[in-house]
């Protein structure tokens, strides 16, 4: 119980740090509001009918520039709503990154305990899966992925799974690593402490500092290299999702209709700015080694 | 300032254009950082005097301030937090003997090098020079560039960490060469034979200006055996340089990276980059503190030995009082930013005056103690922050008085021992600083009262 | 171990990765299920789909299809492309010199300028030059490529007119021989100048829109290890050794800070790889990018395992590359496992 407790009053000494920077606060604060603007959705902009992440199409005005009555961001060339795109496509978003964040994490984090606890053959044999993952760029194998099994948001959903447990494994393989040469997991093995135990209070709490990190500058990566995926056209036509809303806007560019690619990607760009600055923040008050002396 | 007459922590002026002025001044040198809890007064007032040869060992705990004294010398400090408040640093070089060349005669004393005459009044004694006749800069004031040619060639420097003052990516010889081909590029190209058939290529690379490209043209083209012969001297100089601090082996060695080497010849090769110039100064900042107590003592007797042979004289920094005591000609004890106390080394060690330096020399464990008997001093050093006037180490001493805590104690000499002083109010007259006397400390129990002017040493008695 | 040593290491163990990637990429083709798909038409009757499977040798087990497969590459038969309707190998190597014309000089940008913006922001910490780098390093950690390359285009294509679409002028593009298949240096070659400066006008834009995700990247790990170097003891020695500053930073901390620079190099790598497929589509470039873009709309399996394949080889010798370098830096390192 007093373990627990130290633990929360340490953690409440954390939030506080990452507070105290601006930018971490700032990031955090933009994120809160896109994850309200994705649960409150339906009550923004009312939902379309049937399938509500497809964009409604209004025919009457396609095209139409932003100001448009009925149509404050603008329309694409089929008529889609861009403010609608950019609604529902919070919705999109905050799903992706998080089915995505927590397969990765769960795959990779066994996979990697494994490698670095057991050693040995299990350890060569999972290495080396990562190497060969890791040997592909990820938005390349993740487009061959998603290529393959047929344009479908699924798909991209699976796709970045795939391709996006690999750094988990490593890190986590890395601290154990680190953490099994360390005096204080000899002595509590030597105190007799069952490895499982071992494990859990000694390696697992201070491998999660790095984690976290990862995990929340990844949770900005994943929608980022979704929306490109969305963009190259590996989602459902008419899908109201960022980078979809992009592409659909690509073509008018050079024609001078600027608004439904510039709305669509300023929020996937919003969206990785604001993880980027929090993870940066969470980086700073988490590792040790803060820059300057 | 100083309200009982010159203080001699700072040597005796003398006649004008006798040129045995003192080859460092410090002058109320004052040294500030700011910081996010405010303005640490790191060094606050600091008079000293180094003569040409002589060794002078800083003494303080951590945090008194002796490192960063000894790297304002040489502006040192990063300059954003550091700010020099005020106060001089004034350094007299020498330069090499006309007479003998540098290698020792009647004229320099066999020294081979005599002090640097003042040019505006070529020795004569003028206002520029306060009537030394020496050539004198505030190092605290001197240009950049200035600032560059005294830097590893008139004052260097020796750090403490070995392993980390090297850098651990490039070779012994890499590292050496720099500080030859900065200072002593003309002497380079005149042994080599070069003199007057280098080109702006050949120049640039003895004075360590070429870039990569460059030396690789001077490799293959057809300056090659020019450059060749350039390398060669630089070569026999580095060689030179390292078989000075007895480091075996030297030409195979130079070729080494740092990590390569153990820790007492890493500080060898850090000795050896320092007396490469043939520097007037040594400022020696803790430089046996990261090494084994074996290795340790060697490198004393070296760093004795140079001093002996070139006639360098030294600015020992340490917290350990009993290296000090070995090496030093007089020592200094820095506390909080403040001397406490000057003096020749055995008369401070044998009669220590400052509280403090008493206590510190206390606590030393003697052979033969046993446990329990140890004696530290109590409380902990100041927060350096804005202080107020007082003597700062009132909180810890055992003589403490009213005077104690609000007036600044200055150092001051008794009449009888000129030499050495101490920054106490035990050893003033309460009618002098216009204090109630009854404000002033006494010695107590703790030991025999304070002398009074005019009177022989009453002290000598425990 | 000397350094030749480790390069021979490292490459014997490249053949076993390459391996393992072939066997990876089979596996991607065959996800969807048979890759009959794409042949199939609507009338076909089953005696002519069971054909088929027999031609292309699909009815074989996985195994023996992947050794196959592995046989044709090493004839060099990859496969025939749908969306150029052409054999795999006959496309690959122009769409190849196009990609690299672009890449090659985007990666000049991101690492030659990258450390250079780098060095001059930490030496210059917290003041403004440091924070305009900084602005640079973040927001292209955060920046969608292709969002970006769209704001590049409005600007400079739509309200500046300077940057034209695509990689040449086909008048001057077609009055050269193609020795290389770079058309910059192919001018150069023929001695064309027109046509030089036709390359450089329109290669300079998706070039710099391509490198700015490794510049960033490259400025801020350069710029944070330039910042912890000049930190150090030696920094210090070196200065009291009378050098001046520019020295200092140039010659030790620099060459000190280049050390996980040179680590992140790999990433950047990747970045420029990635990044074609959408520089290439936005600015009609005839790469291998935007070809891998197309392929996988209509699930062109060849296609896309052949640039899976190119891929990865080109990103684990760049890898390779950046270990080298590494080892060459850090001379504490004693080489091998």
């Amino acid at each position: 119980m007093h373990a627990l407790r130290v633990r929360l009053r340490r953690l409440a000494r954390l939030s506080r740090a990452v507070l105290r920077n601006p930018s971490a606060s700032a990031g955090l604060v933009v994120i809160v509001l896109m994850l309200l603007m994705a649960v409150f959705a339906p009550l923004l902009v009312e939902a379309n009918t049937p399938d509500p992440y497809q964009m409604p199409r209004d025919w009457a005005a396609i095209n139409a520039p932003p100001g448009t009555p009925g149509h404050p961001l603008g329309t694409t060339p089929e008529g889609g709503d861009v403010l609608y795109g950019i609604v529902w496509g919070s919705r999109l978003s905050v799903r992706l990154a998080l089915t995505v964040a927590s397969i990765t994490l769960a795959v990779g984090i066994t996979l990697g305990s494994l490698a670095g606890s057991i050693g040995g053959r299990w350890d060569e044999y999972i290495m080396r899966v990562v190497d060969v993952f890791m040997s592909i760029p990820e938005l390349i194998l993740a487009l061959a992925i998603a290529g393959i099994l047929g344009p479908s948001f699924r798909n991209i959903i699976l796709a970045l799974a795939v391709v996006g447990w690999t750094q988990y494994a490593r890190v986590i393989r890395g601290e154990i690593l680190k953490v099994k040469q360390k005096e204080y997991v000899d002595s509590a093995r030597i105190i007799g402490e069952t490895p499982l135990r071992v494990y859990l209070r000694n390696v697992l709490p201070n491998s999660l500092t790095p984690i976290i990190v990862i995990a929340t500058l990844d949770m900005g990566k994943i929608v980022l290299v979704g929306a490109t995926l969305s963009f190259i056209g590996l989602a459902e036509t008419g899908l109201a999702e960022w980078g979809n809303v992009v592409s659909a806007g690509q073509q008018g560019v050079v024609a001078g209709r600027w608004w439904v690619a510039t709305f669509g990607g300023a929020m996937v760009f919003l969206w990785a700015l604001a993880f980027n600055m929090l993870g940066d923040g969470l980086r700073d008050v988490l590792d040790p080694r803060v820059e300057g002396r | 300032m100083s309200h009982t007459g010159p203080t001699t922590a700072t040597l005796p002026v003398t006649e004008p254009g006798d040129r045995t002025a003192p080859l460092l001044s410090l002058r109320d040198l004052r040294v500030h950082f700011r910081t996010e809890r405010g303005v640490v007064h790191a060094v606050d007032g600091v008079n000293l005097d180094i003569a040409d040869g002589e060794t002078v060992g800083l003494v303080g705990e951590t945090g008194s301030g002796k490192t960063v004294t000894a790297r304002s010398l040489i502006r040192l400090l990063p300059s954003p937090p550091a700010i020099y408040v005020g106060g001089q640093a004034l350094f007299r070089p020498r330069t090499a003997c006309g007479q003998c060349a540098g290698s020792g005669c009647a004229k320099c004393h066999g020294a081979g090098y005599v002090p640097e005459p003042c040019q505006v009044c070529a020795g004569a004694g003028c206002e520029g020079c306060q009537h030394t006749g020496r050539h004198t800069l505030d190092m605290l004031k001197v240009s950049g560039r200035v600032l560059r040619t005294i830097r590893g060639n008139n004052i260097a420097m020796i750090f403490q960490d070995p392993n980390k003052a090297l850098n651990p990516n490039l070779s012994v010889r890499k590292q050496l060469a720099e500080v030859f081909s900065e200072h002593r590029a003309g002497e380079l190209l005149r042994d080599a034979g070069l003199e007057h058939e280098a080109g702006a290529l050949l120049r640039r690379s003895a004075s360590g200006r070429s870039s990569f490209l460059e030396r690789r043209t001077l490799d293959l083209g057809p300056l090659r055996s020019r450059h060749r012969r350039l390398e060669a001297v630089i070569d026999e100089h580095i060689a030179g340089a390292l078989a000075d601090t007895h480091v075996p082996n030297p030409k195979k060695i130079m070729h080494r990276f740092p990590h390569e080497l153990s820790g007492g010849m890493k500080q060898r090769v850090m000795i050896a980059l320092a007396l490469a110039c043939g520097p007037d100064l040594l400022i020696a900042d803790e430089p046996t503190t990261a090494l084994d107590v074996t290795i340790q003592a060697r490198i004393l007797d070296l760093i004795a030995e140079l001093q002996e042979r070139r006639r360098v004289a030294v600015l020992y920094i340490s917290h350990d009082l009993s290296i000090v005591r070995q090496i030093s000609d007089r020592v200094a004890v820095l506390y909080a930013g403040r001397l406490a106390e000057v003096g020749p080394t055995e008369r401070l060690f044998e009669d220590p005056l400052h509280p403090y330096t008493r206590g510190l020399l206390a606590a030393i464990p003697a052979f033969g103690q046993r446990r329990g008997e140890l004696v530290p001093i109590e409380g902990t050093v100041p927060e350096l922050v804005d202080p107020p006037p007082c003597c700062r180490f009132h909180s810890r001493c055992p003589h403490a008085a009213p005077a104690c805590r609000h007036v600044e104690p200055e150092l001051h000499a008794r009449p009888s021992i000129q030499s050495h002083e101490a920054a106490c109010f035990l050893y003033e007259q309460a009618d002098a600083l216009g204090v109630d006397a009854r404000d002033m400390p006494s010695m107590g129990e703790s030991g025999p009262p304070a002398p009074r002017v005019g009177e022989p040493s009453a002290d000598e008695e425990p | 171990m000397e350094i030749r040593e480790y390069v021979v290491r490292r490459l014997l163990k490249l053949p076993l990765l390459l391996f393992l990637v072939s066997v990876l990429v089979f596996g991607l083709s065959r996800i969807g299920g048979s890759p009959i798909g794409i042949y199939l038409e609507h009338d076909m009757t089953h005696e002519q789909v069971v054909e088929l499977e027999e031609r292309f040798g699909l009815d074989e087990s996985l195994p023996e299809q992947y050794v196959a497969w592995l046989g044709g590459l090493f004839r060099g038969d990859l496969g025939f492309s749908a969306v150029s309707a052409a054999p795999v190998a006959t496309v690959l190597p122009e769409k190849l010199a196009a990609s690299l014309e672009l890449s090659v000089l985007a990666a000049f940008i991101a690492f030659g300028l990258g450390i250079g913006l780098g060095t001059f922001g930490g030496a210059r910490r917290d003041r403004f030059a440091d924070h305009a780098t900084r602005v640079i390093a973040v927001s292209g950690a955060s920046l969608p490529l292709f969002w970006f390359a769209l704001l590049v285009l409005i600007l400079f294509y739509l309200v500046l007119g300077w940057a034209p679409l695509g990689r040449s002028d086909p008048y001057l593009y077609g009055q050269i021989v193609h020795p290389t298949g770079l058309y910059s240096v192919d001018a150069l070659l023929n001695g064309h100048w027109p046509a030089f400066v036709d390359a450089i006008r329109h290669l300079w834009l998706p070039a710099l829109v391509l490198g700015y995700e490794g510049l960033a990247t490259i400025t801020r790990v350069m710029r944070s290890s330039l910042v912890d170097e000049l930190q150090e003891d030696y920094v210090d020695l070196a200065r009291s050794k009378g050098l001046p500053e520019r020295f200092v930073i140039k010659r030790h901390a620099r060459r000190n800070a280049l050390m996980p620079t040179v680590t992140v190099m790999g990433v950047a790598f990747g970045l420029l790889l990635q990044g074609s497929v959408v520089v290439e589509l936005i600015f009609q470039w005839p790469g291998l990018g935007r070809w891998i873009a197309t392929a996988v709309l209509r699930g062109d399996q060849a296609t896309i395992m052949a640039f899976v394949l190119v891929a990865a080889v080109i990103f684990l010798l760049a890898n390779l590359a950046v270990d080298v370098a590494y080892a060459y830096l850090d001379r504490r390192v004693v080489l091998g496992e």
